[in-house]
């Protein structure tokens, strides 16, 4: 779509440019510098397990306020209005409820893994890690195979750059930045870009929100929802908007972003110790609320600067039928690009490419660190060497990179953006989440169970609309996936009852369950 | 609606300030954990180092 034939102008200057250009060259000096640090492949993939309270924080929360979840949250605050903002709620509330128990996580920590998969093989057996690891690898290198194409979206729509050349070409160059600094200097140099990155994230969204609020006017904002989505825009449980299944499914995805997913704990696993966990949970509650609530309410500020613009209110709201969802993605970046002076521009989309970078480093380290650890290694009698470990990590990042760029970018995608991301992150959580809770907590989880819920998360693929199209139903993704776990929970306790393991009992960490 | 109107408002300001306040806590907080991170990988560096120079002499 191109908005300046629209009479839509960018905000965006050179001044801008330069801002974005040398941010992006500060981070690749940073990177390089820090490489001197990394001696051991601990070092590389969890820090030397060195990480305190309030960096985890940061870096917990800049990982997790990845520009894609910014982009979709906008998108989820323009079509959903302030009822979206449940979901924030959600994320926090489990969050916090994990920090204070420590539920999954602590234990995790405990047993010193570095992956979810290698407590499959402390818990169930060696195979059991494999499977489950390659299951991870696969669905999440599919989920993070999206994150480039949101960030073309949001860099097209604020810097006014219609040629899909200079997206391709721009998008390629920052993919090569992020995997030479990943590569080079692993987890130490993520976990200091994502501090850097969490200050100039929140510094441009918390001055984006004001700004806002300031041009727009909080009744006025108020009354524009209130007048065009009359209740469904404000009360969650409205059937008109998200609906009672909606909110159980997200107060469930709280639970999996925070305890389940592996990118988020692995900063567990790289804490310092177990109450340096529960801390950083605690703390970081906060971080997860925020990282929905604001790009949430930037999209119903978007929402309403375009119902009050005429033009971009026939493309972006149409009187007949539900809005094209790969037109309200572009909502949000075009009203910062509108709002937004010279200048701060430049640090609010920093920031947001900063967002870009820091998920897809930690994204590269965690299924690089994946494949190594819980796919190649254990399929070798006798342990890889450290050196070993880390030049197979390394080679693994380039190529997910290569495959995520031919994937994200150059490969023309024929569905649903959000519904293929949410799929894809299913496939792996609704079996893992079976996996962590029973076999932490159930001592007579057993392996059969463990296979039988891990190939039951592959049946989230049927939330997928394009899959349901296929095979001839129509199912809301949130029964799909609420259905999928607790049949995964089903048959992990039905398989371990009937077919117990014989070697028992296994120890985690300092505990025996 | 209006309960939600309230409730969204005031839920919206809280988590700002408290974000604001975890902003700047984290901000400190932080950079001071990087410098402690820093000063304990250099000591397992050099630790290293010398354990590899005793194994390996010239």
């Amino acid at each position: 779509m191109n908005l300046s034939s629209a009479g839509i102008h960018t905000n965006f200057t050179a001044l801008d440019w330069c801002i974005v250009v040398g941010y992006v060259l500060a981070v690749l000096a940073l990177g390089v510098y820090i490489r001197k640090y990394i001696s051991t492949v601990a070092d590389f993939i969890v820090a030397g397990r060195g990480i305190k309270t309030f960096l985890g924080a940061a870096t917990m929360t800049a990982t997790e306020l990845c520009l894609v979840t910014v982009m979709y949250s906008a998108q989820k605050g323009f079509v959903g209005g302030f009822a979206a903002f449940h979901i924030a709620l959600a994320a926090a509330i489990v969050t916090f409820i994990v920090g204070i128990t420590g539920f999954i996580v602590v234990p995790l920590r405990r047993m010193n893994v570095m992956t979810i998969p290698e407590f499959y093989e402390k818990r169930f057996g060696r195979n059991v890690r494999i499977l489950g690891g390659t299951i991870l690898a696969f669905s999440g290198i599919l989920n993070m195979g999206m994150f480039i194409k949101a960030a073309a979206v949001f860099i097209t729509c604020v810097t006014g750059l219609s040629s899909p050349l200079e997206m391709k070409i721009i998008m390629t160059a920052l993919l090569a930045v992020v995997v030479i600094y990943t590569t080079l200097g692993g987890m130490v140099s993520e976990i200091v870009l994502d501090y850097v990155q969490f200050v100039v994230l929140t510094i441009g969204l918390l001055l984006a929100t004001l700004l806002s609020i300031r041009n727009l006017g909080w009744n006025n904002i108020i009354e524009t929802v209130s007048s065009l989505k009359g209740r469904a825009g404000f009360d969650p449980f409205d059937t008109e908007g998200f609906g009672i299944a909606y909110v159980v499914w997200m107060f469930l995805l709280g639970l999996v972003s925070c305890a389940v997913w592996q990118t988020v704990v692995i900063r567990a696993c790289a804490a310092k110790d177990t109450s340096t966990v529960k801390r950083l949970f605690m703390w970081s509650s906060i971080g997860f609320l925020m990282r929905f609530l604001l790009p949430y309410f930037l999209g119903i500020c978007a929402f309403v600067f375009i119902a009050q613009h005429e033009t971009l209110k026939s493309i972006f709201i149409p009187d007949t039928g539900r809005p094209d969802p790969q037109v309200t993605l572009m909502a949000m970046p075009l009203f910062l690009s509108q709002i937004l002076p010279a200048g701060l521009i430049g640090i609010v989309t920093a920031g947001m490419l900063a967002a870009f970078m820091s998920t897809h480093d930690s994204y590269l380290l965690c299924w690089s660190a994946v494949l190594t650890q819980d796919v190649i290694a254990p399929c070798f009698k006798k342990p890889l060497s450290s050196k070993t470990r880390l030049l197979l990590v390394r080679i693994f990042i380039v190529c997910i990179s290569i495959f995520v760029l031919i994937w994200g970018l150059w490969y023309p995608l024929g569905e649903d953006l959000w519904d293929y991301m949410a799929i894809s992150g299913a496939i792996y959580f609704t079996g893992a989440t079976a996996l962590l809770v029973l076999g932490i907590y159930w001592k007579r989880a057993s392996r059969t169970g463990a296979y039988l819920a891990l190939i039951t998360g592959f049946s989230a693929i049927l939330g997928l609309k394009s899959v349901q199209l296929r095979v001839g139903i129509n199912i809301a993704s949130e029964i799909v996936g609420l259905s999928v776990i607790t049949i995964a929970f089903l048959l992990m306790f039905l398989g371990s009852r009937a077919f117990p393991d014989k070697n028992r009992p296994v120890t985690l960490g300092s505990e025996q369950i | 609606m209006n309960f939600w109107i309230y409730f969204w408002s005031a839920f919206f300001f809280i988590s700002l300030a408290l974000f604001i306040i975890l902003a700047v806590v984290v901000l400190v907080g932080g950079f001071f954990n990087i410098k402690s991170l820093f000063r304990s990988l250099s000591g397992q560096k050099s630790d290293a180092d010398k354990a590899d120079k005793a194994e390996n002499p010239p």
